[in-house]
């Protein structure tokens, strides 16, 4: 008789897929729970713009899921994603030409709802630290910074510090030398300490 | 005090908890470091908790129109679950199948093709595999002869009586064998 099959919760990234690329359509689904959260802040982050966020992280999925059957198990699934994710972001940015925005809202909201609507909302689905008020400045305040680094400097320093990921696997996703990425990461959190200066001046 | 202040590798180590001896005393002398040092510490710890946002709802129902999942590929007949090969597999597989067919198919026609011929060369197989069929029980009973308990075995069965005594023997021993054997090899059963 055919064994059961283990829940999908308990299986490992690369378990996920073969089982996807058995036609499963319970694994896509746990491959976009897994994942659609981090993608989804990462180029949140980098558009400021919900509604193109949530067509870019729309677009980074279908691009991830109808190329399941070219993924090499040898490397990272979330590299993969994250790679995808972030030439995503980056392609609209050069599009779009746009890399500065406002905290409150999306420059391209034409009415105030429409401003609220795209507006950062901090301390949604944080640990209670963050709910404290001084945790909430300063939380406004890195986001604020954020916004104004440069987009190369802005993923690699989310990559680093937002998402936890290695410095070697954060050149892997972006497709630059290691050494780069070290001195990318070492000026945003430069730029990002005098512009908390600034800011708190 | 060192005029060197602390590199970037230095200032990530200490990110990570990571001090060194000399960086220990330079941070004890160096203001301008361990202000660098305290306001990296600071951002690196706002980026750490700044909040995951999520899609709207529905996100997975969104996506999943949009993506082509492949048809099953494990079928499943009589409890037992096959992988139906797609893509390169289904090709090997095909070509597979096609050339052991082949081979079958031009192996039959030509055996039909050519009786005679096949019926020599299994009656020179049959003589070769008789042959030494033949050769192997001579050489067998020859070695078995030159042993040096053959004599004493034969001498114990010459008398009739005691060779059916012996033959008893053999049959009881080969029963109890049988029996033991079926003993272990058989399932356990449940305890009630």
């Amino acid at each position: 008789m055919a064994e059961p099959k283990p829940p999908l919760n308990t299986l490992t990234d690369q378990e996920v897929v073969a089982r996807s690329r058995e036609g499963d359509e319970t694994a896509y689904r746990e491959l976009i729970r897994r994942y659609e959260r981090p993608v989804f802040s990462l180029i949140f982050r980098m558009v400021r713009d919900r509604e193109i966020a949530e067509d870019l992280s729309q677009e980074t999925f279908i691009k991830v899921l109808n190329a399941i059957g070219t993924y090499r198990p040898e490397f990272k699934f979330s590299s993969w994603v994250f790679k995808i994710a972030n030439n995503t972001a980056i392609d609209h940015l050069r599009r779009r030409e746009l890399d500065t925005l406002s905290l409150e809202g999306s420059p391209h909201a034409a009415t105030p709802e429409a401003m609220e609507a795209t507006a950062l909302q901090l301390g949604t689905g944080v640990a209670s630290p963050l709910d404290d008020v001084a945790s909430r400045e300063l939380g406004g305040e890195i986001e604020a910074a954020i916004n104004r680094l440069r987009p190369e400097y802005r993923s690699c320093i989310l990559l680093r510090h937002v998402e936890g990921r290695a410095y070697e696997e954060i050149a892997d996703i972006l497709g630059l030398p290691l050494g780069t990425v070290k001195t990318y990461i070492h000026r945003a959190r430069n730029e990002l300490r005098v512009m908390l200066a600034r800011l708190r001046e | 005090m060192s005029t060197m202040h602390l590199s970037p590798d230095e200032l990530d180590a200490l990110l990570v908890g990571v001090m060194s001896a000399t960086v220990r005393s330079h941070l004890a002398e160096c203001g301008l470091c361990r202000a660098v040092a305290s306001t990296d510490r600071a951002v690196v710890i706002g980026l750490e908790r700044l909040p995951r946002f999520s899609p709207r709802a529905g996100f997975s129902d969104r996506v999943m129109l949009q993506v082509d999942v492949p048809k099953p590929v494990v079928r499943s007949i009589l409890g037992l679950r096959f992988r139906v090969p797609t893509g390169r597999r289904l090709a090997l597989a095909a070509s597979v199948a096609v050339i052991l067919l082949a081979g079958l198919t031009t192996s039959i026609v030509w055996s039909l093709g050519n009786r005679d011929v096949l019926a020599g060369w299994g009656q020179q197989a049959m003589a070769l595999l008789d042959n030494w069929l033949w050769l192997g029980l001579r050489a067998l009973a020859a070695n078995v002869a030159e042993q040096p308990w053959y004599e004493g075995v034969r001498g114990f069965f010459a008398s009739p009586a005691r060779a059916a005594v012996g033959v008893l023997g053999l049959l009881a021993t080969w029963s109890l064998g049988v029996i033991a054997l079926k003993r272990l090899v058989s399932l356990p059963t449940r305890a009630a």
